[in-house]
């Protein structure tokens, strides 16, 4: 953190983040209309409707914590995302980047719930509860499958998880965590099949009282975490941005989208996941399996 | 550094004192997280970045679990009624008071050792070996263990979870 | 200003309705969903998404009650678009956009709203308020803020004592059978009991309660009339110009002497399986087998031939049949069984079982009237054998309450629910649907005459969706609030045949 860090890569972060996270938005309207390319002007007719559109007031809210957990969500994807590498370098390089991603993306939980407390209604208040109950599941697995990440790589900092790769991608030799990661990638942005915290049968859950302005960073701020959600998969198991031919960017870009396109065909083509079915899965099948992919890396490390 | 130290000192004892003074249980819990948050941050400053981090990581997880048992309990969103922190003054006044005259007394009072030589590359590595020295392996098999106890308890207390049907509808039977 | 009037137009092209259903206003309520499909606006999930209100069909003074509530508290810009019966939806959408783009009005409306400065009641029912206070030991605290009760407590199912909170699911919300309220007592997210009522103007007795709402609603209290005025109330408010069931109609029309061919009514019966497997789909979180589902009822109802639909309705029931996450979350939930009436419970009668015999559940007991007398049901049999060759009884209620109390009628009695059509889990009705929706495609074709009344849900003229209110309470009791939703979806009873006694 000591070094100084290049004012390109400053500069270049927001608009990488915002312009992934427009670009998921348009594509996930796509695919949401059946592959119709008339709805890629959605998202933006969406933004300017709640850009225009009066804040709803709720009986006796506590605004206060309303608008922390609103903003915070959008804050906590931004924290977790300066730790990944933009190609090189990221903007910040934290000797223990892995668990600064896993301790900003953790924040969301705080955000997530305190939005669903804060507009003092009920089935926001169920989507809160349900997205910690999301966190209880998906969490434990999801902090083996990057304690991997981190034993395979001998170290936490993101930048030398990215130059152990040099050799052989994460994904190749440790496929258990990697599909975990995906997992809990899709839990920890309530995104796809683990969309239910803001789910259409509670009324749009934790959402389900925002309008305005409100809405437009809390949706902003969910579909930049997916973003930073899906990045992360590049550098811990994807090898970062090498490749042949094009430069680091490049190709941190095209695996980042590619990670982000799968999520995003994923969560229309598959049916919403309930935890109360998931986690007893989570934790009888994640948990043990992650363990033994742990396992069999700590031998291969040793 | 210094300032930034000064800044989150002042930021985890306001946001301590407004544990007591706010009149909502969220709003509690919250500024709680605030202050350890703080604590975490502080921890970043004097280069225990794993420990710092793992702060930060732990007390939003606890504080929330502890919001869910909140909302178990009090199924009142936004804490509609205003309510008072603090319960049975008195007693609890002179504990706070007793404990924190001691633990000053003691941070004030205890000849703290003058650094010699410069501080490691990595402070969470050699504060880890030097807690736990050889016995490193052994710590670790019985965190797995305590995790995996942790588990097969959880599973073998519940009979049945909270959604599951209970016994007598299990079979099918429709209703009551 | 011009750059927020700009906002405003772009935002106008493409609104978020959120879509009210009356009673009788399913048939608008269809044109409407394919007029929203072919537009590509998406369905909002809740008031606060929405920019668009459309009510379909004419409410009720009750129902009016609710959409007014949720029309105060959405935010400008917004448009209203009310569809009585028979009106050309792409014409009033249109007219709704141009009010949307309307910068000007539209900020006259927000200052408008802003001045009225009424906050909405996000939780429309009060708080339980059980007399003692649930949080003596947090310290003081001052009474009711906002006027609204603090919750009451009361034990949980394992023995812990919970907060409570009162929540009427519906009669406003997304893929919900229209008209229907659920009374739901939560303790946390799991429904510790539920009770329920219709909003009126589909059925004008008491409220039809059952199962763990003994305790009675104010509803049910309003509404208790002796049977013979109830029936006179029916026709006279009848504020939907004579409009039938829109799914049972051919059966109707068929009963009637009108001349309805097999095909037909086998095209109606594909549509309103396909209309509550779509429902279901999009409760269950998979919104693009919902729309494959609604786009395929749409072009059924449109007239596409067998040859047309067959091969996508193929491609969709192995889709969603064979989706073993689909059956995961489906597999347990609202287990109806198939075991004889239980008639040890309050109501007294019991229908006759079917013919094919057997299958049989019991529809929940009496309810008591406001004085907590029990209404007796009378059960009149009305079985016939369906095509798979299980028997359904369905008893209709008949209401015999003592006159001088005004009995509970109707809903109050016990209704059987076919065993064959409604037994088992949320994953075996699905099944039965696709099964069902397969085998009426095939027979769109058939120009032979109908002569029975075996509608979608069953026997027209017992009107089985009563018999599938009445289970309701019960199975939702213990449930999770999206598990409780998938439940009600699973049986998606069809509130129009409530009041549909009449035309029979």
């Amino acid at each position: 953190m000591s070094e100084a860090v290049p004012y390109g890569i400053v500069v270049a972060f927001p608009v990488a983040l915002a312009g992934f996270t427009v670009v998921a938005a348009v594509f996930d309207s796509v695919v949401g209309a059946g592959w119709s390319w008339r709805a890629a002007g959605g998202p933006l007719r969406e933004a300017a409707r709640l850009l225009v559109q009066q804040r709803r007031r709720t009986l006796l809210p506590d605004t206060l914590l309303l608008r922390a957990g609103v903003c915070g969500l959008l804050v906590a994807a931004v924290l977790a995302g300066v730790v990944l590498p933009l190609g090189e370098r990221p903007v910040a390089d934290p000797p223990v980047g892995v668990v600064w991603f896993n301790a900003m993306e953790v924040c969301v939980w705080g955000a997530i719930w305190l939005t669903g407390w804060g507009t003092n209604s009920c089935y926001p208040l169920v989507g809160g509860y349900r997205f910690v109950a999301q966190g209880l599941a998906y969490e434990l697995p999801h902090m083996f499958a990057l304690i991997t990440v981190g034993l395979g790589a001998g170290s936490l900092r993101v930048g030398e998880v990215v130059a152990a790769q040099s050799g052989l991608w994460f994904v190749v030799w440790m496929p258990v965590a990697f599909a975990v990661y995906l997992v809990s990638a899709a839990a920890m942005a309530f995104w796809g099949p683990m969309d239910r915290p803001v789910g259409s049968d509670i009324a749009g859950g934790v959402r389900g009282e925002l309008s305005g302005p409100d809405r437009l960073v809390f949706q902003v701020g969910r579909y930049a975490l997916l973003v930073v959600a899906a990045a992360a998969a590049v550098p811990f198991f994807l090898g970062g941005g090498a490749g042949p031919v094009l430069p680091a960017w490049a190709w941190t870009a095209i695996k980042t989208a590619a990670v982000l396109a799968g999520l995003i065909w994923a969560a229309h083509r598959l049916p919403a996941v309930r935890m109360d079915r998931f986690t007893q899965v989570s934790w009888l099948v994640l948990i043990p399996a992650s363990l033994l992919q742990l396992l069999v890396v700590a031998v291969v490390v040793l | 550094m210094t300032a930034a130290f000064w800044g989150l000192a002042v930021v985890s004892a306001a946001s301590a004192v407004a544990v007591f003074v706010v009149d909502s249980m969220a709003r509690a819990t919250f500024a709680l997280l605030t202050s350890l948050l703080a604590v975490g941050v502080a921890f970043l400053l004097i280069d225990l970045h794993y420990l710092g981090v793992l702060i930060i990581l732990m007390m939003v997880m606890e504080m929330l679990i502890m919001a869910v048992f909140m909302i178990m309990f009090m199924m009142n969103p936004a804490g509609l009624t205003p309510m008072r922190m603090v319960h049975n003054t008195r007693i609890a006044g002179l504990v706070a008071g007793g404990v924190f005259v001691l633990l000053a007394a003691g941070a004030l009072l205890t000849p703290w050792p003058r650094r010699r030589g410069r501080p490691p590359a990595d402070p969470t590595h050699a504060l880890g070996l030097s807690i736990m020295g050889p016995k490193m392996l052994v710590m670790m098999v019985i965190g797995v263990a305590i995790l995996a106890t942790m588990i097969s308890t959880v599973v073998l207390a519940t009979a049945r979870g909270r959604y599951d049907p209970p016994p007598d509808r299990r079979t099918g039977e429709g209703e009551r | 200003m011009g750059l927020s009037d700009w906002l405003t137009r772009q935002a106008a092209r493409r609104p978020r309705p959120l879509v009210v259903t009356a009673p009788y206003g399913t048939r608008t309520r269809l044109r409407v969903e394919r007029e929203l499909a072919r537009r590509g606006w998406p369905i909002a999930d809740g008031p606060a998404g929405a920019s668009l209100l459309v009510v379909c069909g004419i409410p009720g003074d009750a129902l009016d009650k609710a959409i007014r509530t949720v029309w105060m508290d959405m935010s400008a810009p917004r448009a209203l678009v009310e569809l009585p019966h028979g009106t050309d939806p792409a014409q009033a959408l249109d007219q709704a956009v141009v009010r949307l783009a309307d910068a000007p009005a539209q900020r006259r409306d927000a200052a408008a709203h802003l001045a009225r400065s009424r906050p909405s009641a996000p939780m429309p029912a009060g708080r339980e308020h059980d007399g003692h206070d649930g949080h003596d030991e947090h310290g003081e605290h001052g009474g009711s803020p906002g006027g609204v009760p603090m919750a009451g407590r009361g034990p949980d199912r394992d023995g812990l004592a919970l907060d409570r909170l009162h929540v009427p699911l519906g009669p406003i919300l997304a893929d919900w059978p229209s008209g229907l309220v659920v009374e739901a007592t939560l303790q946390g997210d799991v429904i510790q009991r539920a009770s329920i009522r219709l909003t009126p103007g589909f059925w004008n007795g008491p409220g039809p309660e059952s199962g763990g709402g003994r305790e009675g609603s104010a509803n049910a209290a309003d509404g208790h009339r002796d049977s013979a005025d109830t029936a006179g109330e029916h026709e006279g408010d009848a504020r939907g110009g004579g409009e039938a069931p829109f799914w049972d109609e051919p059966w109707l029309l068929a009963s009637r002497g009108h001349r309805v061919t097999r095909g037909e009514a086998e095209r109606r019966r594909a549509a309103a399986h396909l209309d509550s497997l779509g429902r279901l789909l999009a409760v269950a979180g998979w919104p693009a087998a919902a729309a494959t589902a609604r786009a395929l009822r749409d072009r059924a109802l449109a007239g596409a031939s067998r040859e047309d639909l067959m091969p996508e309705f193929g491609w969709f029931a192995r889709r969603v049949g064979r989706s073993r996450l689909l059956r995961w979350m489906l597999r347990d939930l609202g287990v109806i069984g198939d075991e004889p009436p239980d008639t040890g419970g309050v109501g007294g009668g019991a229908g006759a079982p079917g013919t094919g015999g057997g299958a049989w559940l019991s529809g929940g007991g009496g309810v008591g009237d406001g004085g907590g007398r029990p209404g007796v049901g009378g059960g009149a049999g009305a079985g016939s054998s369906v095509a798979s060759g299980v028997g359904v009884g369905v008893g209709v209620g008949g209401g015999a309450g003592s006159p001088g109390a005004g009995g509970g009628a109707g809903l109050s009695g016990r209704g059987g629910v076919g065993g064959g059509r409604f037994s088992g889990d949320v994953a075996a009705r699905l099944d039965r649907w696709l099964v069902a929706t397969g085998v009426a495609l095939g027979a769109l074709d058939d120009p032979s005459i109908l002569q029975d009344d075996r509608g979608p849900r069953g026997p027209v003229g017992a009107q089985p969706s009563r018999a599938l209110l009445a289970v309701l309470p019960g199975v939702l009791e213990g449930v999770e609030l999206g598990a409780a939703r998938l439940i009600v979806a699973s049986l998606d009873p069809d509130t129009e045949q409530l009041g549909a006694l009449r035309h029979v």
